[in-house]
């Protein structure tokens, strides 16, 4: 359309010339001839702006319910050595909040629960998220098959959390490895 | 007929499209989940500490009967110790090769935690005695009672001991 206007609109202008050297011609008085040009134009540009055609476009935008967790180290080795222990206490603990949880939540209240693989773990691993930027942090949670709360009050938000892991030792359990798969779920509240 | 036929074909097509929404509903609305691999390892680890400061041992009393001077004893010294090892003892030494006076210390067993207390061992030399045996994945304590002696022949005079008590496989 705005092609085809500039093409109207040139071939008006060489319209025009001819007319104003028409009259110049035939010595018509300068103003007069200008003042045509004038109502030409007027009467010209109302008569070539025409509609062509119409046509409409439906565009549906559908978001789908998504859920996105993310943990940015996938793997995490925590060691309880001579330095965690105290003479005389039998307990021995170390911590750790090096990993940031993260998700993207755009459903319904949701709730991200934690479990371990390790059916029988020998030492303690106790889980806790810090300072989420958006719902509740549960309370610290003792790592087990069975799923607990790690945070609850999750819709329709993004946010994270830092993990603070505490591993407790007693010295009366000895040396030795436990390896835990920590999964993280996120789930209906 | 037509009519019919072409209603049909939209009833299938709404069918299609509300069971697609529906399945990828479900799909996209699944519990998320994400693993982290978490190792715990519990290395070997064996400490052990003082309660009590620099201790002074003063022999200033003689004993009538025998007319020797008295001992000195002093039981205010605890000694605490972890370890989750298996078979470890606590050895005790003295730093001074040929003490002038006679120094001894007895471990005395009262508190929490494996480990038996041996004799009293006099540290008559710069080798290490044991202490305590059967140290065994625990955390323990004892008072340790010194007794300083000395005969009337020894005179006056001043000693320093440094004492180190170690931890060791047993």
């Amino acid at each position: 359309m705005t092609l085809l206007n500039v093409v109207v609109l040139s071939g008006t202008l060489d319209l025009r010339t001819m007319i104003v050297r028409a009259l110049c011609r035939q010595n018509c008085r300068p103003h007069l001839a200008i003042l045509t040009v004038l109502l030409f134009g007027l009467f010209s540009n109302s008569g070539f702006c025409q509609t062509y055609g119409t046509a409409t476009n439906t565009i549906t935008v559908k978001v789908q319910a998504i859920t996105m967790i993310k943990i940015n180290t996938s793997i995490l080795n925590l060691n309880i050595s001579g330095s965690n222990a105290i003479a005389g206490q039998d307990q021995m603990m170390t911590t750790d909040q090096t990993s940031t949880f993260s998700w993207g939540i755009n459903s319904s209240l949701k709730k991200v629960t934690v479990t371990t693989s390790l059916a029988a773990p020998k030492y303690t691993l106790q889980l806790a998220a810090i300072n989420p930027t958006v719902g509740t942090a549960a309370s610290q949670v003792t790592l087990s098959t069975t799923a607990n709360d790690l945070l609850t009050n999750l819709g329709r938000s993004s946010g994270s959390c830092s993990l603070l892991y505490t591993a407790i030792a007693l010295a009366s359990q000895g040396t030795g490895t436990d390896s835990h798969t920590i999964t993280f779920t996120v789930a209906t509240q | 007929m037509k009519w019919i036929l072409k209603n049909k074909t939209l009833d299938i097509v709404i069918a299609t499209v509300l069971m697609g929404m529906i399945v990828s509903e479900r799909v996209c609305s699944q519990q998320a989940s994400s693993t982290q691999v978490v190792t715990l390892r519990v290395m070997e680890l064996n400490t052990i500490d003082l309660i009590g400061g620099p201790l002074t041992l003063q022999i200033n009393s003689v004993n009538d009967n025998a007319g020797q001077p008295n001992p000195a004893i002093d039981a205010s010294t605890k000694l605490l110790w972890t370890s989750n090892g298996d078979a470890r003892k606590i050895a005790v030494g003295s730093d001074l090769a040929s003490p002038r006076f006679i120094l001894k210390i007895a471990a005395e067993k009262s508190g929490s935690g494996t480990g038996i207390a041996q004799p009293e061992v006099t540290l008559s030399d710069n080798s290490p005695h044991d202490l305590i045996l059967g140290v065994q994945r625990s955390a323990g304590s004892c008072s340790l009672r010194f007794t300083a002696l000395a005969t009337s022949e020894e005179g006056t005079g001043s000693e320093s001991r440094l004492i180190t008590y170690t931890i060791t496989g047993g």
